[in-house]
């Protein structure tokens, strides 16, 4: 298999578990919280939603800003 | 001074600022050191009896109605995303947002909330978990696998390589830029209510 397109798969199918774990978890009666409610439960300290907004800041800066 | 590193969030920000500045991205690790001193500051008062230094601030983006908002981020994607990347105004247009939202995620909410819930069971999480742990490895075997760190590789591309001929447009840049706001919108919408 071509490296290039192994490193591709893999990306995709990683993506695709998201994907389904998020459909999973909007299910009625699902154990699976979707990504919001473990977002949601995150924010709830001060450490995590500033670490997470701080990652998401880093993210946009790592695409655009010198 | 201990006490403050027990979050794992803070050597996190620390230890990644520590890395963003030998790969000399310098203002990304000052902003990712700043954010995880001042928190790890935070954290020591804390421990200490003092009352976070943090004040409520007056924004609330939860407060903001979802058109406004939406109609403002494309505004932005329009204008910002003509600016070339890693440009100077490219990164103040970038850290502004950065920082309005990395300070209106600061302030204090409501005590039943300042604290994640005991009874939360973690395990549910683990799919979630999986998902992104694998992903950050996935992606860090690539970076490794690059001639170096600075040399993108064909074979083995990093999410920031594959996406570079998209964002090497301005459809592509001002889409990305939309994105991007909009994930910060949908986080910051997850942020708990504040005091009343």
């Amino acid at each position: 298999v071509n490296p290039r397109d192994l490193t591709l798969t893999v990306y995709g199918a990683i993506a695709a578990a998201g994907a389904a774990i998020e459909a999973r978890a909007r299910r009625p009666a699902s154990r699976i919280p979707t990504l919001g409610a473990v977002v949601e439960e995150v924010m709830r300290t001060r450490s995590g939603r500033v670490g997470l907004i701080a990652g998401w800041a880093w993210i946009g800066m790592h695409f655009f800003a010198r | 001074v201990l006490h403050g590193l027990r979050d794992p969030v803070v050597p996190i920000l620390l230890v990644a600022a520590f890395f963003d500045g030998l790969a000399d991205n310098s203002i990304h690790a000052l902003f990712l050191g700043a954010v995880g001193v001042v928190l790890w500051w935070d954290a020591v008062r804390g421990s200490n009896g003092a009352a976070s230094w943090a004040a409520p601030s007056r924004f609330d983006p939860a407060t903001v109605p979802s058109s406004l908002m939406l109609a403002g981020s494309f505004l932005f994607a329009a204008i910002v995303g003509d600016f070339a990347r890693y440009s100077w105004p490219m990164t103040i247009a970038v850290l502004v947002p950065a920082a309005i939202a990395v300070a209106s995620s600061w302030g204090p909410t409501r005590g039943a909330t300042e604290r994640a819930s005991d009874e939360a069971d973690h395990s549910r999480t683990m799919p979630w978990i999986v998902v992104f742990v694998a992903l950050g490895l996935w992606e860090l075997l690539q970076l490794l696998q690059q001639p170096s760190f600075r040399t993108d590789s064909y074979d083995h591309p990093t999410i920031s390589v594959l996406s570079d001929r998209y964002l090497a447009s301005y459809a592509g840049r001002s889409i990305g830029l939309l994105v991007w706001l909009c994930i910060g919108w949908f986080l910051l919408r997850r942020r708990p209510a504040r005091d009343p």
